[in-house]
């Protein structure tokens, strides 16, 4: 007996493939080639296992090196079951001409995962997506870098993440200007910090709308989250310290200070915690380290 | 006693497959079906509801399914039940791969969302341990790559093949 499924009853079907089976269909006739490689199908994949509580665990992405081969690989390691999953190379094809090792973790977003060079002066960048070995390299940046526009890249300022309203995956760095006349330690030096972002859809680099400006020594560090359509960076200035978050979307910026009781005179570190950004604390009571923690925002 | 004597006054419906054949069924047991639903909400009770899409056999087993997760009349569905259920559905869909599609093809014509979960997670599961040829033979799919186009698109992802 002939079988005629329709489209959408395959697409149902299909969906609840692991990825590896689904590569291995798209070969089966050209109407499964099609349905398998649409942007919907897809978004239903991804959907479909989001909802389904395989995935529901939390998998921590591990960065290991490997002495022997002298090479970068990735695992992943559950939050739940402390499970380890066998590990993959860390070097996507597109990366070939980068030396071996150099890579760095920007974030994950949907199973993908954002990487880039070590490299001050080079400033290479690919998504790669390990459950279909696929890798995209982002194009280099045409914004000026040059005097009187010298910025900086400062090596933890890239973030990527989704903008679910235009179902777009996005790239954004921070840029400091570098003047080499001013000094950095002077406490009434106003700095403007600009940001870049990425459209994966668009495939280049724009200017943001939106730049941050403070006053007296800086620093700024990448949280590698993204979570609730954020992207996050630890920023101290003068008088000022907490998170900054540029929401994928409206790529407006939120700035979170730290709780007013935290004392200032401590090593603090910030990580995800569940669906929040938290932070973890080490103050000395009595001559005693005791670690303290924080919820900031969700 | 009551919750028998409420059966016995259930409202049955009659539903008629492509070839013919007639069954009865509670008109509850029928609604788990959304198709089916909306028809007796639109007046069908009255006569026989056709079901051009569905041989006897089919509709029988179909209606199997019916009568296993009609709302049951005494209140929530114990936690003892549910994996009776459970079990049930999983005996269910082991059949042969013809009947499996003729089922999955049934709940999506009659919009029956958990006998489509059901049936598309078993024949996802079917898809998962067979070959490319094997998958075209149980679905009977035409290879229309050409050679040449199905060996450039298998060496692109030669380690999904491994």
């Amino acid at each position: 007996m002939a079988k005629d499924l329709p489209a959408d009853l395959v697409a149902q079907i299909l969906v609840w493939l692991p990825v590896v089976s689904l590569l291995r269909c798209k070969c089966v006739s050209k109407s499964w080639y099609t349905l398998i490689t649409h942007q919907s199908f897809i978004r239903k994949h991804l959907l479909h296992n989001n909802n389904n509580n395989s995935s529901s665990e939390t998998l921590l992405l591990l960065n290991l090196f490997n002495k022997t081969t002298q090479d970068f690989v990735l695992s992943t390691l559950s939050y739940e079951t402390l499970q380890l999953s066998p590990t993959q190379p860390a070097h996507p094809s597109g990366f070939g001409n980068i030396k071996k090792g150099n890579i760095c973790f920007v974030g994950s977003c949907n199973g993908l995962v954002c990487l880039h060079t070590m490299s001050l002066y080079e400033f290479e960048v690919v998504i790669w997506n390990p459950a279909t070995r696929e890798t995209k390299v982002v194009p280099k940046s045409n914004l000026p870098r040059l005097p009187p526009y010298w910025y900086q890249t400062i090596i933890d300022s890239i973030e990527f993440g989704f903008d679910a309203k235009t179902n777009d995956y996005k790239i954004i760095n921070l840029l400091t200007p570098y003047d080499e006349e001013v000094n950095s330690f002077d406490e009434t030096c106003e700095r403007i910090i600009e940001s870049e972002v990425y459209s994966l859809s668009a495939d280049s680099w724009r200017k943001g709308d939106r730049s941050l400006c403070c006053t007296g020594e800086l620093y700024i560090g990448g949280l590698n989250t993204y979570i609730n359509g954020m992207a996050s960076w630890e920023l101290s200035v003068r008088g000022w310290e907490g998170v900054l978050s540029f929401e994928m979307s409206d790529e407006v910026f939120l700035k979170t200070p730290v709780p007013d009781d935290v004392l200032n005179d401590r090593w603090s570190h910030f990580f995800l915690l569940k669906e929040s950004i938290a932070m973890a604390v080490t103050i000395t009571v009595e001559g005693c380290s005791v670690l303290e923690f924080s919820k900031l925002f969700k | 006693m009551s919750s028998t004597l409420c059966c016995s006054f259930a409202k049955n419906v009659t539903l008629r497959s492509s070839d013919g054949q007639t069954f009865e069924v509670e008109e509850a047991a029928a609604q788990v079906s959304q198709t089916i639903k909306r028809m007796i909400e639109d007046g069908c009770t009255g006569s026989v509801i056709p079901v051009p899409n569905l041989t006897g056999p089919v509709l029988a087993l179909v209606i199997e399914y019916f009568k296993k997760h009609s709302p049951p009349s005494d209140g929530c569905p114990t936690a003892l039940l549910e994996m009776e259920i459970k079990d049930w559905d999983a005996k269910f869909v082991a059949v042969d791969n013809d009947t499996l599609l003729d089922l999955t093809l049934a709940a999506h014509y009659l919009e029956i969302q958990g006998l489509l979960d059901l049936t598309c997670h078993r024949v996802a599961d079917i898809l998962n341990d067979n070959s490319v040829e094997k998958i075209r033979e149980i679905f009977h799919i035409k290879n229309d790559f050409t050679p040449e186009e199905e060996a450039e698109e298998r060496s692109k992802i030669q380690w999904a093949f491994e």
